[in-house]
Formats: C-alpha cells, sequence, structure tokens
C-alpha cells in the first residue's frame, strides 16, 4: 500500500514537470497532427525559417532520458519513420550557471537535423503528437544590420592629417565618428562634434584589458595587423594541443572565440576564408578595439593607450560566408560569451522590423535565443567587478522603419540608432519605437568634391576581401560605437573601484548622451541613388535618448553634482547632467520622494518634471536625494504586448539651502 | 600767540581727520568695489551639504569660483564681483547674478563669514590657496551649448 502511494506520488511528480503547462497534453492522440502542431509551434509560422533543421522543446523526464544515454531511443520515438541525421541538446557544453541556464529551461531544448528535401511542418506533426513534446520551433537565421557593402579605403585627397590627432594611427583623421572636425572633405554637410565626444574621456582612459567584448557577429580576423593585439586569448588553448579541449570547458581550440555557424558541432574554428565573407564582424570589432596609438590603421573607441591597454575582442562567430546560424546557434554563443567571461555582447544583427510587433510575438518565435540573452544579462553570470550585470547592445536595423528590430527591442537590451557626420539620421536607419540610443553609423553623403564614401565608418576589415581597412555604414557600425563607450565605462568604473548594477550603469549609458533634437527639423536631401529625401520631423524625439557621449558617461561615472535650489521656494531645475542633452524631451515617469527625504528637506507637495526641468519645493535645509524615473526611446515602455522603451532611473541629489543661483553656482 | 594756537589746532584736527581716511582707505573706500582684506583666495567646507568651494577673489573685481556639490568634479566659474563697503553682490560670466547678495564679516585675518541677506544663511570660509588640482581636473558646464569644457591646464 504505502509502495503503491509512493509510485503514485512519483508519478504526480513528474507529471508536474510535463508539458502541461506550457501546452495541453490531454487527449494529444485524438486531435490531428496538424492540430497538434499549431497548439505546440512556438512562434510565427510565416517567419522565413531554414529547411533541414527545427527545435524541440521536450519535457524534465524525456530531457533527462535524452542526454543521459537514450538519445537514439528518444529520437525513434518522436520521429518514428522520418530519418533524422541528428538530434543535438542546444546546451552542448555543460554551462558554467547550469542551476541558471535550468531555471530558463535551455536544457529542454535540443535542435534536430534531417533532409533539407523533407517539409519542416511534415517532420515536426511527427514530432507533436507525443505528449513529451511540449513545443516545436522553427529554425530561423537572422541577418546582419549593414548591407555589407565595404569600400576599400583610399587616401582622402582633400584631408590633411591633423597635427593634434589624439593618437598616431595613420587614418585617425578620417574618423570623423572618433572626432568630427566638420571637415567638408567627409561630407558637405559634416558637423563638428557629431562623434562619440570621445577625445577627452581617453584622457582618463582608453580601456582596460580586463573588458571583455564578444562580437556576436561574423569572424573577426584575429590575425589582423589592427586587431590581433586585443583579441580575447584562451591561453590554455593556444598553449595547449591542437583538437584538444584543454581548459575544458567543452570547446575545442577555442582561441580567440568560436565558430557557432557550424552544423554539427565538429568544428569551431573561426573562419572568414569562406566565399561570401564580407568583413562585417572584423569592421565592427574595429570600432569597438582596434589598437589604438600603435602608428598603423585606424583608432577605435576602447583600444587603448599603445601600451597594450585597450579592452579584449572575443569572437563568437554567427555568420560564415554571409549565411547566418540559427537560433540554436546564436544562443549557443550567448552562453558561450556568458561563460568565458564577456561583459558587453556587441550584436549588430537582427530580425527585419516588419517581424514583430511587440516583445510577447518575439518571444513566443525565439524562446531560446531570448532565453540565451536573459542568460547572458543575468546577474548571476556578470564578468566584470564594476558591473551586476552584463550588457546586450544591438543594432537598431536598417529598414527605415519607424521601430526597432528585435532582440534589439527588447527592454533588457540596448538599441542603437544611427547617425551621420552631419548629426543628422543615416537614410537607411530605423528609428522610434524600441529604439534607445544614437551612434556614428555612416551615410551616404557627398563631399565638395563629390566623393561618397568618406562620411561612411573606415574600420578593419580583411584583406582578401577588401581590403585591410574599408568603409561601411549601417546600424551594425553605430551599435559598436556603444559598445565601445560602455567598455570605457566599465574600463573606467574598475580604475575607480566604482560597483553598479545592470540598470544602474546602462541607465548612465542611456543619459550620457549630446542633443540631436535640435538638428531634427527640415528636411535631409541626397538627391543621388534613388535614396529618399528624409522628413527629419518623423525623427525627432525618436533616435534614442541622442547621441551617445564618451565623456558625460565618464564624468557621470566620476559622481553627478547635487543640484541646489533655494528653501521655502518653488524651484525649477535642470536635470540634463543627469539625463543628458535631451533631458527636454525625453517622457517622464514618476518621482519617488522617501519619507526620510520629505523629512530632511520638508517636502509636502510632490516634485514635478515638465520639460526636462523638475520644479520642487523645499521647506527645510538639507541634502537627500530623490529617485525620477524616464523612458529612453519613445513615449512608452515596451514588454508585454508593447514595443517600446526602456525605464530609465536616476537618483538626484538635492540641497536645499538659503540661496541658489539660476546657473547652479555656488554664490 | 593765540593765532598761531588756533593753527596748531586747525593743523592737529586735519591731521586726525587724515589719520582716519586712512584707516577707512585700508577697510577700502565707499562705492568702490574693492575689498582687499576679500582679495585673495577662499576655502568653504559645507558639511552639511557635502560641499567644496574654493573662491579666489582679485583686485581688479573678478572672481575664480570652484564648487563641488556632492559627487562629482569640481565646476568652474567666474565673473565680477562688488562690494559697497556693507554688501557683497556679484554677477557670473553668463551674466547670471549671483542667488543673494552677502554681508561680509572677518572673524580674524583668515576667516571670514558671508551671510545672505535674504535668509541669513550663514556660511564660513578661510584663507587658502586653490589646490592645483581642483584647478586642472575641474571643468566648466557650457550652458549655451550644454557641453563640458575640460580644463586640462
Amino acid at each position: 500500500m504505502k509502495l503503491r502511494v509512493l509510485l503514485l506520488g512519483v508519478l504526480l511528480a513528474v507529471a508536474s514537470t510535463s508539458c502541461v503547462k506550457e501546452k495541453s497534453s490531454e487527449v494529444q492522440h485524438e486531435a490531428a497532427p496538424s492540430e497538434l502542431l499549431a497548439q505546440k509551434l512556438m512562434g510565427c509560422a510565416t517567419i522565413e525559417h531554414k529547411r533541414g533543421s527545427m527545435l524541440l522543446y521536450l519535457d524534465e523526464a524525456t530531457t533527462t532520458r535524452a542526454l543521459g544515454g537514450d538519445m537514439d531511443d528518444v529520437v525513434a520515438t518522436l520521429f518514428n519513420g522520418v530519418e533524422i541525421i541528428a538530434m543535438e541538446p542546444i546546451l552542448t557544453h555543460k554551462p558554467k550557471n547550469e542551476k541558471l541556464a535550468h531555471e530558463l529551461g535551455l536544457h529542454r531544448w535540443f535542435s534536430v537535423t534531417f533532409s533539407s528535401e523533407m517539409d519542416v511542418d511534415d517532420v515536426m506533426k511527427h514530432a507533436v503528437v507525443h505528449p513529451e513534446v511540449c513545443g516545436v520551433q522553427y529554425c530561423a537565421g537572422v541577418k546582419p544590420a549593414s548591407n555589407c557593402i565595404a569600400t576599400p579605403y583610399t587616401p582622402n585627397a582633400s584631408m590633411t592629417r591633423s597635427e593634434d590627432a589624439a593618437f598616431d594611427d595613420v587614418y585617425y583623421t578620417s574618423q570623423w565618428n572618433l572626432e568630427n572636425r566638420g571637415d567638408k572633405s567627409i561630407a558637405k554637410t559634416a558637423r563638428e562634434g557629431a562623434d562619440v565626444s570621445v577625445r577627452d574621456a581617453w584622457r582618463l582612459t582608453a580601456g582596460t584589458p580586463d573588458v571583455i567584448v564578444a562580437v556576436i557577429d561574423a569572424p573577426v580576423m584575429y590575425t589582423h595587423p589592427d586587431l590581433k593585439d586585443a583579441m580575447w586569448t584562451n591561453n590554455a588553448e593556444l598553449n595547449g594541443t591542437e583538437g584538444v579541449d584543454d581548459d575544458r570547458n567543452g570547446y575545442v581550440d577555442d582561441i580567440y572565440g568560436y565558430n557557432f555557424y557550424h552544423e554539427g558541432w565538429s568544428n569551431g574554428m573561426i573562419n572568414w576564408e569562406v566565399e561570401g565573407e564580407s568583413g562585417h564582424g572584423t569592421h565592427v570589432a574595429g570600432i569597438v578595439g582596434a589598437v589604438n596609438n600603435n602608428g598603423i590603421g585606424v583608432s577605435s573607441v576602447a583600444g587603448g593607450s599603445g601600451k597594450g591597454d585597450g579592452v579584449r575582442i572575443m569572437s563568437c562567430q554567427i555568420f560564415e560566408g554571409g549565411l547566418s546560424t540559427d537560433n540554436a546557434g546564436i544562443s549557443r554563443a550567448f552562453i558561450y560569451a556568458a561563460d568565458n567571461g564577456a561583459c558587453i555582447a556587441q550584436c549588430s544583427y537582427g530580425y527585419d522590423a516588419k517581424t514583430y510587433a511587440h516583445d510577447n510575438a518575439y518571444i513566443n518565435d525565439a524562446p531560446v535565443e531570448y532565453r540565451a540573452i536573459k542568460y547572458f544579462t543575468d546577474p548571476e553570470n556578470c564578468n566584470h567587478p564594476s558591473l551586476g550585470a552584463n550588457l546586450a547592445i544591438f543594432a537598431a536595423g536598417n529598414e527605415y522603419a519607424s521601430n526597432s528590430d528585435y532582440p534589439g527591442a527588447l527592454p533588457l537590451c540596448v538599441s542603437v540608432t544611427s547617425f551621420g557626420p552631419d548629426f543628422l539620421p543615416g537614410w537607411y536607419t530605423n528609428y522610434g519605437r524600441g529604439c534607445n540610443i544614437a551612434a556614428p553609423g555612416g551615410d551616404n553623403l557627398k563631399n565638395a568634391k563629390g566623393e561618397m564614401a568618406y562620411a561612411e565608418i573606415l574600420s578593419t576589415c580583411i584583406p582578401d576581401v577588401v581590403g585591410e581597412y574599408a568603409y561601411m555604414s549601417g546600424t551594425s557600425m553605430a551599435c559598436p560605437h556603444v559598445s565601445g563607450v560602455a567598455a570605457l565605462g566599465i574600463s573606467y568604473a574598475g580604475m575607480l573601484g566604482k560597483k553598479y548594477t545592470g540598470n544602474e550603469f546602462r541607465d548612465m549609458l542611456l543619459t550620457s548622451v549630446t542633443d540631436i533634437n535640435s538638428y531634427l527639423n527640415g528636411s535631409k536631401e541626397y538627391g543621388y541613388n534613388n535614396i529618399p529625401t528624409l522628413d527629419l520631423s518623423k525623427y525627432y524625439k525618436r533616435m534614442g535618448t541622442g547621441a551617445v557621449d564618451a565623456w558625460r558617461l565618464l564624468m557621470q561615472i566620476e559622481g553627478t553634482p547635487s543640484v541646489m535650489v533655494t528653501t521655502g521656494v518653488q524651484t525649477v531645475v535642470d536635470l540634463r547632467e543627469y539625463f543628458g542633452a535631451s533631458a527636454a524631451d525625453l517622457t517622464y515617469l514618476d518621482i519617488t520622494v522617501s519619507d526620510e527625504a520629505k523629512e530632511i528637506l520638508g517636502i509636502n507637495s510632490t516634485p514635478k518634471m515638465k520639460d526636462g526641468m523638475l520644479a520642487i519645493k523645499c521647506n527645510k535645509r538639507g541634502a537627500a536625494k530623490i529617485t525620477v524615473s524616464a523612458i529612453a526611446g519613445g513615449g512608452q515602455l515596451g514588454g508585454g504586448n508593447n514595443m517600446g522603451g526602456t525605464e530609465i532611473c536616476r537618483e538626484v541629489s538635492i540641497i536645499s539651502r538659503g540661496v541658489s543661483s539660476t546657473n547652479g553656482g555656488w554664490f | 600767540m593765540r593765532r598761531l594756537i588756533y593753527a596748531m589746532v586747525a593743523l592737529a584736527i586735519v591731521g586726525l581727520a587724515a589719520g582716519c581716511n586712512k584707516n577707512k582707505e585700508d577697510e577700502g573706500p565707499k562705492g568702490d568695489n574693492r575689498d582687499m582684506r576679500l582679495v585673495g583666495s577662499w576655502h568653504c567646507t559645507a558639511e552639511e551639504f557635502s560641499t567644496e568651494v574654493y573662491v579666489a577673489f582679485t583686485e581688479d573685481g573678478a572672481f575664480d569660483l570652484y564648487q563641488r556639490l556632492g559627487e562629482g568634479r569640481y565646476r568652474f566659474y567666474d565673473g565680477t564681483w562688488q562690494y559697497d563697503g556693507t554688501t557683497l553682490t556679484g554677477t557670473y560670466s553668463d551674466a547670471t547674478a549671483w542667488g543673494d547678495s552677502y554681508t561680509v564679516a572677518y572673524l580674524d585675518d583668515n576667516t571670514m563669514t558671508l551671510t545672505t541677506t535674504l535668509t541669513e544663511e550663514t556660511m564660513t570660509y578661510t584663507r587658502e590657496e586653490i589646490p592645483a588640482e581642483v584647478i586642472q581636473e575641474s571643468i566648466t558646464l557650457r550652458s549655451e551649448t550644454d557641453s563640458c569644457d575640460v580644463r586640462f591646464l
């Protein structure tokens, strides 16, 4: 009797980890396979998907069997009559944070490969009739956020090298994205200051090697003269035996990263010598961390000062020969990056802006990738002592759509729009909902001589593809500027011994901006290449919080001064120091004043925000903090059935005293 | 003889008057914007506000102000000051007037207080040279462009 009760208890426990919660498993064999497919398909049936593969989400018990040595039996049961080439867990390697991976359900996902001549739906229908199959998903690929058309570097005959260039890299003067002097040899409409404001930041730091940026993209050419000393290096593998997993992290020969494109996982070697390779990943990597001050090539945002002190680049290859791996491969890239020390995932890719209308649509369609991004950004997996959580930074996309691509549009990611050397949107850039911040990405603008390439972004590239250095444009190029600035910020925080939660750092990043909204009026005309005239009013307040500003970020890390108000007087104070130069254009959500702060400052009525200004009346002298929250990117928050901006919160220090001047001066 | 005595007394009176006038010149004549005792560099620590202030008043009526309100770098302001013998006022170089005027009182040669006229808030300043690192690492907020100039000297 006791044994029967015990067995019943065990069965009930097993049932609790079955698919009941995800999809109803009752009477599955009585429903038609097509009905079951409709029930269990996790995602959009109309998305363009890869042939010859699918993803499978199993219940806990079957997962345990499959991973415990019964994979062949599970395959035979689920796909009876179908020739399956391979079924592998998404987690081909044991993750460092196995507990978190299991909590996210990543261990229950499997990729299944079969002949590309088979209909994917037909294969799925074989599986979905089994109750232990909780879900199935198509394998979709992604695309880089650039047209990947590179123009080889040629000297700009109109340009003279600046005598006071920050670094001795020979092409520094051509890099308006780092320091824009309004040089008309770049573009007729070049505007001084349309850059990332990094020159002064470099006096404080140009990056530190403890900051690792995972470039989840096409391969990074790790032998490039301007990148080879900037690569993250797995020394155990470098000094180990070829073909052996020397450091036992589950990956063989992952010296500078890993190649997640290959099917079958037999070869993870980073590979750029494939027809169709564009150099996209190498170009992106160079923007983040090409070695500075080495007398050759280009400079970069966080490539150090010439003493080998720049941030490090980890190549997580998800494109090969221009083709993309699928959700499974992309997911593995994020897990690898988290497990091997990256604190920034630099992701110049996404799904077309028309694909998903809101967060839930993406999450339902790409559950593995979404959970892998959550694994990367979870505070438990943070990889830098100054950060509470790793950052995932994405390109907004190039469909000139009024919303960001996903995954960038997710609130847990940062989505980057693009501007040219004129501080105006690139004609291609997505904008609006889901977009958080802007950065230089280049544009098709002509200089005074009618030459066009110089307004794009110059960076490292692959010699056999287009040349050692080349110009490219896109939000793909804008994104690594934000990754580089974030890397500088993390470096500086580390130098100062400061520590932030993931949200605090992200909020500082998104409020470290120069205003560009003041330029967004009128129109931007090209008059060539069929590029449409831009109505700039469409972009007003829709490029994110502003143009990323490296100097401001480092100043925020040093500390933001208090704002002064006059005791007993309703005072209006400017919060641009806290919310960036575009503070007046943000949508503010809330002002939180603790009971303690109310008591200290004698606040009897809730302060108000209007146009970036805080109206507050303190009836007592003293100092305390209040919290102000706003939306980074648009007028509504994203999440659930919304696509929108990210909530940012800043703690504002208030000093209430008997006198204050309108410019913040002490007297 | 009487005329001589009267003349000597008159001279003595004139001499005394001249002496008093000399004392007043030491304090700075009324209507003049210079209080020579004010001239120099001063430091104020306002602990209740976690604030540090350095200010240098020059003879020609200019001031340089370095303030750190809580966190971050010192912020630099400059402008002009005026003193009518009773009240100290000033204007920043961006044409913003000081938030209030101040009564100056000297506790000794190296210590003064500035008290706001309207609210009678008193802060104590001690004579001290502005540290080089405060000057070198300060920044100027340019309100018209909302950017910061780095003062790397």
